[in-house]
């Protein structure tokens, strides 16, 4: 090993450096997903500097081609780069993925810390409101909205986020309840501290991570079921560029031009698996048993 | 005498990604028949290690050298984890100090001792049986027949400890290593315990190991005792001698710090802290608390005997403090 | 007893814990007082009665009966005994340090906060200080220690930093819940000598519950006994704990360890375990155990009667003063 008594705490120090390769070693998988992701991630970001076409330019003249050094993905029916297009979907599908899961814990997150912390009556009713929505099979409320509000991609968001809460909640009343017998709480009470105070400033920090945990892991799920949606009618519309709608329009063609249907499918695949892998690499490194923490 | 068990030159330690933390260091240690041994420290002193060690439980982690002689066969320590199944439950028997914890709480407990002596010893069903409630008469608790079929969240923490020794008794052990078995539990309870502890070893000349931080329950209970500190022991002795005429200065310190009735003006302390472990030690490891400390504390101190058994690792013991006459006493 | 010149005045506070139908850990009719500046402490096994009492005192738990006052403050009104009002004056210190310290914050903000809260209700000259680090100070650490996290520091040091968020609260009293007993011995003999001196330069009362005879003697002015939720006897402690009155007190102090080994044989464990909890017996609690007990001792409860010198048992058949149990 190099020699560690010499340049410990710089930011390149040979210190950091073994803990970082240590920290590599053993969570293979994470890093691996979180390197996916956060490529994924950049490509949103800089998709209009990536792409080599504008993804909404329709050109009939090269429709339906195989991919080719030109396009490398081929092109849809109305001529559209599908390459392009894919990356800009990157955009959509990582919003949707934040709005839906931002909603569903600015919901959820509250509604089970207040009924962890107080138990009794205010736990039963906030319970029970939420098992309402928990009854619901996953698809049929998303349906029943739109179908109320009309098709769109917010409106699928709305949706999604409102069948979603309810695990949110769940999660974090179990995991309040847990630290709610601690004593720092009991020490917060004893001076007097309001419970708001208590909820936020102590409570809440100590019972978030599976609540991070679970939203990594649902992150992908939320991808795939705006694509889904997209995919049966009801979420995304044309000319939106989503990957579950780019599926869906190449229904009738993709078992001639194979590739109008496999790279967006690729890309929910990929994307959703990256997540996943850090979503379970968070959970492993966040275990309380391994001696993790946030 | 013989030594039942001999632990010698124990070193346990763990590797870490940038040093090495060394629990226990060149650790001897002797168990007789008929005696209870205490072994003292405060947490971080290596007491725990040293049982887990001795029977084989610490996990892969750890680098463990040294020897265990036991039944005229020798073992290496390191080879403790996967040999250890000869030895334990059969010759040597553990206990432990949370007394909630240590049943399954889906079996009865008559059903749990059974399954012990069952891998242990062969005798039919009805035997065993037999044998259980024998061991469940012997710790006293009442109405072993009712018992049997009880489960654990129905007895209260004395009650589970005494069904966990009766667990360690069924096997017939020699030796029975007690990792601070009444630390939880009330001290009318503890004194119970303690007595019943006593009173087999008497009657069946076990080898008891005694892990605990309290010293009072070691003046009260132990023949011998074996102070440590930093992962070694520093003092080591008949309990009598040790506890009255203590020679080490960590020894005296600790006397003095525990708050006793009748005793109760000033209560000393002990300056400074434990050295961290994941440090090479220089010397004498007690050197920076201590106030005898002098240059030669700089090296490092070996076992060295006072008399009659009584040893101390120090270059500035108080041996002035050694009473002759408890030779006298002890061997009455 | 209890009389009115006590800061601190309980009278006939009582809880009892359902599962189902059946009644656990009652704490029954506990009249008690504590006097400005003493250290009264409150010993008895565990199971209950003892951290009850305290969660009472802090409003942790809602009492069955009874009143509680401290000074002119009515904290627990008889008419009322579900409700309670908090009072600034009370501090109290928990038994584990590792769970009692959020382990998100840093000690500048836990002690902050005690500071903080203790700014809403008094005005700035009665105010030692805004700054933690004075707190720190008085428990014997410094400012290097401000920005840590609580799992850097070891068990005495957490303890230390819990009694410092006490004292942010300028208490007149604090209610210690066995502070010393998750604590290495030579660790704990810091905190109790921390104690004490703090007992003396601040003037400050305390309600030390502790198992451990020999540390509550050590700081404690007066004693109280406990047992299954009754109060047994009462006494300064050099009293009680040598010439005991009770008969279980008695059996306490034979039960207990010595450091002596020359008085082995002097250890006389109970033989009979505590089997029936809810005690819904009307004698005395500790009848079925008792070497000593009698029909009467298992009809009707002793009440607690005055002897010499401010020590008051409530026992048919004290151990007398020539000490019948030796």
């Amino acid at each position: 090993m190099t020699d560690l008594s010499l340049n410990q705490s710089g930011l390149f120090s040979a210190r950091r450096r073994a803990i970082t390769w240590h920290f590599i070693i053993h969570n293979k998988l994470f890093v691996l997903g979180a390197s996916l992701f956060f490529t994924i991630l950049l490509a949103a970001i800089f998709a209009p500097a990536i792409v080599p076409y504008d993804p909404s330019a329709i050109n009939f003249r090269d429709k339906l081609v195989a991919p080719s050094l030109a396009h490398l993905m081929g092109t849809d029916d109305l001529g559209r780069d599908i390459f392009s297009r894919v990356v800009y979907g990157a955009r959509t599908s990582l919003i949707v993925g934040c709005t839906v899961l931002a909603l569903a814990m600015m919901v959820g997150v509250p509604i089970g810390l207040a009924a962890g912390y107080f138990g009794g009556k205010i736990d039963q009713v906030l319970m029970r409101l939420t098992d309402i929505f928990l009854a619901f099979p996953p698809m049929l409320l998303p349906i029943a909205i739109t179908a109320a509000l009309g098709a769109s991609l917010i409106n699928a968001m709305i949706a999604l986020a409102i069948s979603w809460f309810p695990w949110y909640a769940r999660i974090m009343r179990s995991s309040v309840m847990s630290v709610r017998n601690d004593l720092f709480i009991s020490a917060a009470q004893t001076m007097g501290i309001s419970n708001m105070k208590i909820m936020f400033r102590h409570a809440l920090p100590n019972s978030w991570t599976p609540s991070l945990v679970q939203g990594s892991m649902d992150f992908g799920y939320t991808i795939l079921a705006a694509a889904s949606l997209s995919f049966i009618g009801i979420g995304a519309k044309p000319p939106a560029i989503e990957w579950g709608l780019m599926v869906a329009l190449s229904r009738s063609k993709f078992l001639d031009y194979w590739w109008t249907a496999a790279f967006p499918g690729l890309a929910i695949f990929v994307t959703v698996l990256a997540v996943n892998l850090v979503g379970d690499g968070l959970r492993d490194i966040l275990d309380p048993k391994r001696g993790g923490g946030l | 005498m013989k030594p039942i068990l001999s632990i010698k030159d124990l070193t346990v330690s763990f590797p870490k990604l940038f040093n090495t933390i060394t629990a226990v260091r060149g650790l001897d240690l002797d168990l007789y028949a008929g005696q209870i041994t205490g072994l003292v420290g405060e947490s971080g002193s290596g007491k725990s290690m040293t049982a887990a060690a001795a029977m084989g439980l610490i996990t892969n982690q750890a680098e463990v050298t040294g020897n265990i002689h036991w039944q005229d066969k020798t073992w290496a320590a390191a080879d403790m984890a996967k040999a250890g199944r000869q030895i334990r439950g059969a010759g040597c028997a553990m206990i432990f100090q949370n007394p909630l914890t240590a049943l399954n709480p889906f079996f009865s407990v008559g059903q749990q001792i059974f399954d012990v002596a069952r891998q242990h010893r062969s005798m039919t069903t009805i035997e065993i049986e037999k044998e259980v409630k024998q061991c469940l008469a012997q710790v006293h608790l009442p109405q072993p027949e009712k018992l049997y079929t009880k489960y654990p969240h129905e007895l209260s923490g004395g009650q589970i400890q005494r069904v966990v020794i009766a667990m360690a008794l069924i096997c017939q052990p020699r030796v029975l290593i007690a990792d601070e078995p009444t630390t939880a539990l009330d001290v009318t309870v503890q004194s119970q315990i303690l007595a019943l502890v006593r009173e087999l070893t008497d009657e069946k000349q076990l080898s008891v190991l005694l892990i605990t931080h309290d010293l009072s329950v070691v003046a009260t209970v132990c023949d011998q005792v074996s102070v440590m500190y930093a992962g070694q022991i520093v003092e080591q002795g008949d309990v009598r001698q040790v506890i009255k005429f203590p020679v080490h200065p960590y020894t005296q310190k600790l006397l003095a710090t525990v708050p006793e009735i009748g005793n109760s003006t000033i209560l000393e302390h002990i300056p400074g802290q434990v050295p961290d472990l994941g440090k090479p030690v220089v010397g004498c490891a007690f050197k920076d608390r201590c106030e005898k400390r002098t240059e030669r504390c700089l090296q490092t101190p070996t076992l060295v005997e006072a008399e009659m058994g009584h040893q101390y690792r120090c270059f500035h013991p108080e041996l002035d403090n050694l009473n002759h006459n408890v030779r006298e006493e002890t061997m009455v | 007893m209890s009389n009115t010149s006590s800061q601190l005045n309980a009278r006939g506070l009582s809880k009892t814990y359902w599962i189902g139908k059946d009644a656990t850990c009652a704490l029954k009719q506990i009249d008690f007082g504590i006097q400005e500046g003493e250290c009264l402490a409150l010993v008895g096994e565990s199971g209950c009665g003892k951290s009850t009492l305290a969660k009472l005192l802090l409003g942790l738990e809602n009492a069955d009966t009874g009143s509680l006052s401290f000074g002119e403050q009515l904290l627990i009104d008889p008419a009322l005994p579900g409700q309670y009002s908090r009072s600034t004056d009370i501090a109290m210190v928990f038994q584990d340090p590792y769970s009692s310290l959020n382990p998100k914050m840093r000690v500048k903000a836990i002690i902050g906060e005690a500071i903080e809260q203790v700014m809403l209700h008094r005005s700035a000259d009665e105010i030692m200080s805004v700054d933690p680090v004075f707190f720190l100070e008085q428990v014997g650490m410094s400012e290097i220690h401000l920005n840590r996290f609580p799992h850097e520091f070891s068990g005495g040091q957490r303890q230390r930093i819990a009694i410092a968020r006490a004292l942010a609260l300028h208490p007149k009293l604090l209610v210690l819940d066995e502070p010393t007993a998750a604590l290495d011995v030579s660790v704990q003999a810091q905190i109790l000598n921390l104690l004490k001196a703090l007992q003396v330069s601040l003037n400050l009362s305390m309600l030390f519950i502790s198992h451990d005879l020999g540390t509550v003697h050590f700081i404690a002015d007066r004693v109280m006994v406990m047992y299954l939720g009754h109060l047994v006897e009462v006494g300064p402690v050099s009293q009680v704990l040598i010439h005991p009155l009770h008969q279980y007190t008695q059996v306490l102090l034979d039960s207990m360890p010595k450091l002596d080994p020359d008085l082995r044989n002097h250890f006389k464990p109970i033989q009979l375990e505590i089997t029936d909890v809810s005690g819904s017996t009307h004698g005395c609690a500790f009848a079925p155990r008792c070497p000593k007990a009698d029909i009467d001792c298992r009809q009707d409860y002793p009440l607690m009667t005055q002897h010499s010198n401010q020590q008051f048992a409530a026992c048919r058949h004290p151990v007398a003063i020539s000490g019948d149990s030796l």
